[in-house]
């Protein structure tokens, strides 16, 4: 079930109607429980299962964690917790990876290994809910939170459906305390959410999914299209992976706060950076902290003596970073080259500290550099291999030979369209304004803004690129 | 100062409530007025932008007015129907004609219908030139759901159709299946005045699929399209096998939209003279039982024949293994055969019948 399908509109409005009909908050948190697990259960109820399993595993291990008072006890079941997410982990999203990877090394020895033949199925949203549920266990052993007050209250809590799948990843001590009270929504706030879901819809369905064939055309066989198509097509994946991945998250953001309940921004203008530290702190925002405080700040942060030790700090955190978008080394090195960047950035900052009549003309060109960064290692996270990615950086810098195929000239101008777009609604606050209006201006121009997105729609349903991580 | 919904006394509540009623009526009136703008702004709004749809289209571009003969259908017509063998067999007789094959997968009575309206509008006939329409009678009368809801939407579903749609489902066919047709019907008229994809398909128009369109269009085809699969099968053997050789007639009601179909097809043709064939196509099982059909129906004073190609009988050529691929599609060899019989019949009715053939006129 997808949140851009018919069958959610119902499902959610029929979840919302019953939601706010009930008085007591306990029954409203069976609800949200039900309707989650129902949720994830329409794309396969044995992983359904499995999440149950899992969050009911890590609700034990944390309570076992705060009632122990041995140390040796708390550190084994917060290591029993972080294996069996892992491993869950492991298993579902990367076995494939590493003993292919295993396969190929021993080939390069001339070793002769078999890879077995078995079919794993990718349970949606693994990466997202064996996060979250770590950082209950993690958060719990640091003394950072108490134990959730009951089982129901943490499923609900690991199996929440508007961001069950595809993130923001929620924190238990940001979210864990709103389940305690009953829930309740402003006027204002429902305008602000209907105006969230509608725009993160646009992003998604008629953005992002009438750019998608395009895109795919491309990279099917990029050898068959020009220098210029190159161009298009690699700005055109930059705006479609940022408007599928930040329209689910607005949709997310917007279906929770309809239930009153709070989710962290996501993405916050992240093409608009000015170097990458920036952009890191504007794209999926809830995954760049996760990594910042159970990676990066484990690894010992920025605590060492020297920059050398932050840098590689940095450097490792990244890699993860990119491991967890996928399994394939072509995330990894994805990972690297946000990482390297990131180094190189820090120590030309150390190099050359900026001065007061520079900070104008180094902040235009910092954003066009990061963003041309960005665009291209978009080419790593797209591709399938190196050599397709090498092939693909060639001829975006008009290095290969040129194919025969084109787009539209038009198209080249549609991504920096959109985001001088995004950048004039920021400026001019066009959201905040129309959420300001009166109830009935609102609702005016909310169904026609409906009517000329469902116009916009492309009928046939592309999964949210995130799913599968 | 924001309202607090839950927290409200009852006569507040029921303010806010009575408020955010009028708000969502608002919604929805300003909805339909954008989308009735959206859609009279909208030219041209049948687009036949699903798969093979649109290659089939393309393939007839260069024929429009040059073509003066289609057969419309479903799959059974677009891989079972070659113009080339029908054309061969009627030249150098008063019938002879251009024919192109309009078929389409999944092709069904709605569609049929749309695109033999847009079919008659682009003939351009010499004098003395005949000119046939040939629609299957036999085929679905709604899109499957994979055509319906598809990234490239087909926007036919007006309220013409919708009647049309309700023309064929009376309740002889038993509720459940009127019902599902309507229902199809209504789903399909609510996309198409929602204007649901309308702009996306002009917007990012997809590409052609190149490899259809030169497999309809190489040598001559026509819009024939014979896929890549082997006739004469194991399979297709057992299908013969099991089909056996009684040859029952099996009555079959036409439905009020067969006669509609007619009745729009002349009232709005703008060339005269055009004659309507319904046609029967064949399938494996026939052998075992046949639909039978009146041999011909009269509809505004004008007589429509109807040529059932389902006779194991009458077409024996027609069923040999080696003609099909599988039990409702022909082979290329087949696709032959049927082109060529469906012309013999066809001359054989009009030498019993005869009629002026000058739509040019």
């Amino acid at each position: 079930m997808l949140f851009v399908e018919p069958r959610f509109f119902l499902f959610f409005a029929v979840v919302l109607t019953a939601y706010w009909s009930l008085r007591s908050n306990s029954q409203r948190k069976w609800l949200v429980l039900a309707a989650s697990y129902f949720f994830y259960g329409s794309w396969d109820w044995r992983f359904a299962c499995m999440l149950l399993l899992i969050s009911a595993a890590d609700y034990f291990f944390a309570l076992r964690i705060s009632q122990s008072s041995s140390d040796g006890l708390r550190k084994l079941y917060v290591t029993l917790s972080l294996a069996m997410n892992l491993a869950v982990l492991g298993f579902f999203k990367y076995f494939h990876f590493f003993v292919g990877s295993a396969v190929a090394v021993a080939g390069a020895l001339h070793l002769r290994l078999d890879q077995p033949t078995i079919k794993i199925i990718l349970p949606v949203g693994v990466s997202f809910f064996t996060f979250q549920s770590l950082s209950y266990t993690i958060d719990v052993y640091r003394g950072e939170i108490p134990p959730a007050p009951s089982l129901r209250d943490y499923l609900t809590f690991a199996a929440f459906f508007p961001q069950l799948v595809a993130g923001p990843i929620v924190r238990p001590k940001y979210f864990l305390p709103q389940l305690q009270s009953c829930r309740t929504i402003s006027v204002g706030d429902v305008k602000q959410m209907l105006y969230l879901f509608l725009l993160g819809y646009i992003k998604k369905a008629c953005i992002a999914d009438n750019i998608s064939p395009m895109v795919d055309r491309y990279f099917q066989h990029p050898a068959g299209f020009n220098h210029v198509s190159a161009i298009t097509a690699v700005w055109l994946y930059a705006t479609q992976i940022f408007c599928d991945f930040s329209g689910y998250s607005d949709m997310a953001i917007a279906a929770a706060g309809l239930m009153g309940y709070k989710l962290v921004l996501n993405f916050d203008a992240p093409y608009l950076a000015v170097s990458i530290q920036e952009f890191w702190k504007r794209w999926h925002i809830s995954l760049s902290s996760w990594i910042r405080d159970y990676i990066y700040i484990s690894l010992g942060g920025n605590r060492g003596k020297t920059r050398a030790f932050k840098y590689r700090n940095l450097l490792l955190t990244m890699l993860a970073g990119g491991l967890w978008h996928g399994a394939a080394w072509t995330f990894v090195a994805w990972g690297g080259s946000h990482g390297a960047a990131q180094v190189i950035h820090a120590e030309f900052n150390h190099q050359l500290p900026v001065k007061p009549h520079h900070e104008p003309l180094r902040k235009v060109l910092g954003w066009f550099l990061t963003l041309q960064f960005v665009c291209i290692v978009w080419i790593l996270f797209r591709s399938t291999s190196f050599s397709e990615a090498g092939f693909v950086t060639r001829q975006y810098f008009g290095l290969a030979a040129n194919g025969l195929d084109a787009f539209p000239l038009w198209l080249l101008w549609l991504p920096p369209v959109l985001l001088l777009g995004q950048a004039l609604m920021r400026r001019t606050q066009i959201g905040e304004r129309l959420c300001a209006t009166s109830l009935q201006r609102f609702a005016i121009v909310y169904g026609a803004a409906w009517a000329l997105a469902i116009a916009l729609l492309p009928l046939g349903y592309r999964p949210f690129i995130y799913f599968q991580f | 100062m924001s309202t607090r919904l839950s927290i409200e006394q009852p006569s507040q509540e029921a303010t806010t409530f009575r408020k955010a009623l009028f708000a969502v009526l608002l919604g929805v009136i300003s909805f339909a007025a954008a989308a009735s703008i959206i859609h009279l702004c909208i030219r041209s709004p049948l687009n036949l932008y699903a798969a093979v749809r649109s290659e089939k289209l393309a393939a007839f571009a260069p024929w429009q007015g040059r073509a003066t003969s289609a057969i419309f259908g479903s799959s059974h017509i677009h891989n079972g129907f070659d113009p080339r063998s029908f054309d061969q067999t009627l030249a150098a007789t008063p019938l002879a004609t251009t024919t192109f094959n309009l078929g389409v997968e999944g092709g069904s009575q709605s569609e049929q219908r749309v695109l033999a309206l847009n079919f008659l509008k682009t003939l351009r006939p010499q004098p003395h030139q005949a000119c046939f329409v040939f629609l299957e009678l036999n085929a679905g009368a709604n899109f499957t759901n994979n055509h319906l809801v598809h990234p490239r939407t087909i926007d036919i579903y007006d309220w013409r159709t919708l009647r049309f749609i309700h023309q064929l489902s009376p309740r002889s066919l038993g509720t459940q299946r009127a019902l599902g047709r309507t229902s199809f019907g209504i789903v399909g008229s609510l996309l198409y005045y929602t204007n649901v994809g309308m702009l996306a398909n002009r917007i990012f128009t997809p590409p052609l699929d190149q490899q259809m369109l030169t497999a309809e269009t190489i040598q001559d085809r026509r819009g024939l399209y014979t896929p890549d699969q082997p006739a004469a099968t194991a399979a297709v053997f057992q299908l013969f096998a099991d089909a056996g050789h009684a040859m029952t007639p099996a009555p079959e009601p036409l439905l009020p939209g067969n006669y509609a179909l007619l009745s729009e097809l002349q009232r709005d043709s703008p060339i005269r003279g055009v004659h309507f064939i319904y046609v029967v196509s064949p399938r494996i099982d026939n052998l075992s039982s046949y639909p039978q059909y009146p041999a011909e129906i009269t509809v505004d004073g004008v007589t429509t024949p109807i040529l059932s190609m389902a006779r194991a009988d009458l077409y024996p050529d027609l069923f040999p293994p080696a003609e099909w691929i599988d039990g409702a599609h022909l082979s290329a060899a087949g696709a032959g055969v049927l082109g060529r019989d469906l012309a013999r019949q066809l001359l054989d009715y009009y030498q019993q019948h005869p009629q002026p053939m000058d739509c040019g006129g």
